[in-house]
């Protein structure tokens, strides 16, 4: 464990720490917050930080440090959902097809070659033109999009897995092709899943807030780091830029941090195998 | 169970891989027995077609190859084998491979290895498998087992990996052994050692092995019956101290001719002339082993020699009764 968080050098390890944080914040944010995100006050629209409001007010008058607060959950709830759909999808495609091999493997290579076609973001703006905006279908969308990706490098690391002596060692000691799956070779291969993962939270967090920001994905006046970019856009002109600049910047930092860490989990995983 | 003669009959068995679209024969025609309780070594160069023919009786095979011929284990088709079968037959089977350090799973303790396979096979409750793994490394020599069964792969030597699985392969109480050069990744002085133990323990156990090895004498030592094989052939099988101190088909005498002896000292040794012949390059209308043997005639060419009884030997050569091959066996 200790050589493995050494492994992941200084920026890797910042960028732990920043995810680390954020996840908190997720889940603390919305409690912790010291005003009402959603009550607006029409007398401090784009007023400054004055005492106990340390940030100021938004385009509405709500108080912004606890609008992003309570952003930081809906905007990290739903790259989760995203990564948890895709991982799991992803993950069973690609052992099902490396394990099995043959025909089967050659139709899911061409299913995944057909499903890489389609971006998710236009895929989200598809489903929110036919089922009606909403966070929900943005991320059915996205894990749709993005299970093909997972399963392709899943795929590849779980055939060169399963063509090591000790997977037939077990076969012919009579173990079932799901146990030898489920206790050896996804485990084996769970340094190279997680960094996908993490990689993947980061990416689908900026589609998210893309899709947010162009209102088809969480709904105003819920607080989300990407449908705040938008509404306090106007500030920017007025010469009120804090609001929508420290929502993207919340973005970034986020985003920057989960890419990063993805990236040099990555750089572990490859290193132990 | 049924009333079978030989726990184990290789039945004219025919091996194809697909290799660049078309198919190339690994074995070609092996007929063999094995008795119940009986280590039959099985002897030859490298691609003669051994390690294929223990990963066939183990169906151990890609999924691709093509299997013609027949495998029986206790009077059962082995390639038929579904089910409740074929989980029976994977626990009556146990398998020691050549290089214990990629055949275990790095990642996992020693004890999760040994213990894995019986109860996932409800053979043993959790407890019961410790302690009969626990008690199969001492019968393998390894001290300090409770703790050992805590270690990672990567902490053990090489030889005490092997003599790990040894230990796991008993760990079912199978019928037979099938046992892929257990030796060869191992230095000299744990060789013996290893040996020593793998022998020892499947004569207390009255286990049959299939003993894969390329040293002759090694599989005298610890062999009732020894196969020679070459491209994919047998060439002959014999009682193996026989086989050894009077071989009958020239490439058993040239492999004997050929090993380094500590009585004579010589400068050089009598290699084999030639490369050693591949079971797919090998001709299907004429001896694989005429084009380095010295006594090869023309009706070496002519035909491909049967494997036929030669005393209490079987041999496939046509020139066993000739003279030259017969002064050659002193």
């Amino acid at each position: 464990m200790r050589a493995r968080w050494r492994a992941l050098g200084g920026l890797g390890r910042i960028s732990a720490l920043v995810a680390a944080m954020s996840a908190v914040i997720a889940v603390i944010g919305p409690l912790v917050a010291p005003h009402d995100p959603d009550s607006p006050d029409i007398s401090k629209i784009w007023a400054g930080r004055e005492s106990g409001h340390l940030l100021g007010y938004d385009a509405n008058g709500r108080d912004l440090l606890s609008r992003l607060l309570d952003g930081a959950r809906t905007a990290m709830v739903g790259p989760l959902l995203v990564v948890a759909i895709s991982i799991t999808f992803g993950v069973l495609i690609a052992i099902v097809a490396a394990w099995r091999g043959g025909r089967l493997d050659g139709l899911v290579g061409t299913g995944l070659d057909i499903a890489f076609a389609f971006p998710g973001i236009l895929v989200a703006i598809l489903v929110a033109a036919i089922f009606g905006a909403g966070i929900t279908a943005a991320v059915l969308a996205l894990s749709f999009a993005y299970t093909p990706y997972i399963a392709r490098v899943v795929r590849g690391a779980a055939i060169q897995e399963r063509s090591k002596p000790y997977i037939s060692a077990l076969e012919v000691q009579g173990l079932s092709s799901i146990s030898i799956c489920r206790r050896h070779l996804i485990p084996n291969i769970g340094g190279l899943i997680v960094a996908q993962a993490t990689t993947l939270f980061g990416y689908a967090m900026v589609d998210l807030a893309a899709i947010s920001f162009i209102g088809l994905g969480v709904q105003p006046p819920q607080a989300d780091w990407g449908a705040m970019v938008n509404e306090n856009l106007g500030g920017i002109v007025l010469g009120h830029p804090l609001p929508a600049a420290s929502c993207g910047a919340c973005l970034i930092v986020v985003v920057v941090a989960f890419n990063v860490l993805g990236e040099r989990l990555m750089r572990v995983a490859e290193s132990s195998r | 169970m049924n009333a079978a003669t030989h726990l184990v009959e290789l039945e004219h068995l025919i091996v194809r891989l697909p290799v660049d679209g078309g198919r190339r024969a690994v074995l070609r025609g092996v007929d063999l027995t094995i008795g119940v309780g009986e280590a039959v070594g099985l002897v030859g160069e490298s691609g003669s077609g051994k390690s294929m023919t223990a990963r066939t009786i183990d169906r151990l095979l890609p999924d691709n190859a093509v299997v013609e011929g027949v495998v029986r284990f206790d009077g059962d088709d082995v390639w038929s084998m579904d089910g409740d079968a074929l989980r029976r037959f994977r626990t009556d089977v146990a398998m020691v491979f050549q290089d214990p350090r990629a055949h275990i799973n790095p990642v996992r303790r020693i004890g999760d290895f040994m213990t894995e396979a019986v109860i996932a096979h409800g053979l043993m409750a959790k407890r019961e498998a410790t302690a009969r793994a626990i008690e199969l490394l001492d019968a393998v020599r390894i001290d300090r087992g409770p703790a050992r069964m805590r270690q990672y792969p990567h902490e053990l030597s090489g030889g005490m990996l092997q003599r790990v699985m040894i230990a796991t392969a008993l760990m079912a109480r199978p019928r037979l052994l099938l046992a892929d050069e257990p030796t060869t990744a191992l230095d000299v002085t744990t060789q013996a050692e290893v040996m020593a133990i793998l022998d020892e323990l499947r004569v207390e156990f009255g286990l049959a092995m299939l003993f894969i090895t390329h040293d002759l004498e090694l599989a005298t030592a610890v062999c009732n019956r020894t196969v020679v094989m070459y491209a994919g052939q047998v060439m002959e099988i014999g009682e193996a101290e026989s086989v050894e101190s009077n071989p009958t088909h020239p490439y058993t005498i040239a492999l004997l001719g050929a090993r380094p002896s500590i009585a004579a000292s010589r400068t050089r040794l009598d290699a084999i002339p030639g490369q050693p012949m591949s079971a797919y390059d090998a001709p299907d209308d004429a001896c694989a082993f005429e084009s380095r043997c010295k006594h090869a005639v023309d009706e070496c060419r002519a035909a491909m020699p049967q494997l036929v009884a030669f005393g209490p030997r079987s041999v496939r050569c046509i020139r066993i009764d000739s003279p030259v091959v017969v002064a050659a066996h002193d």
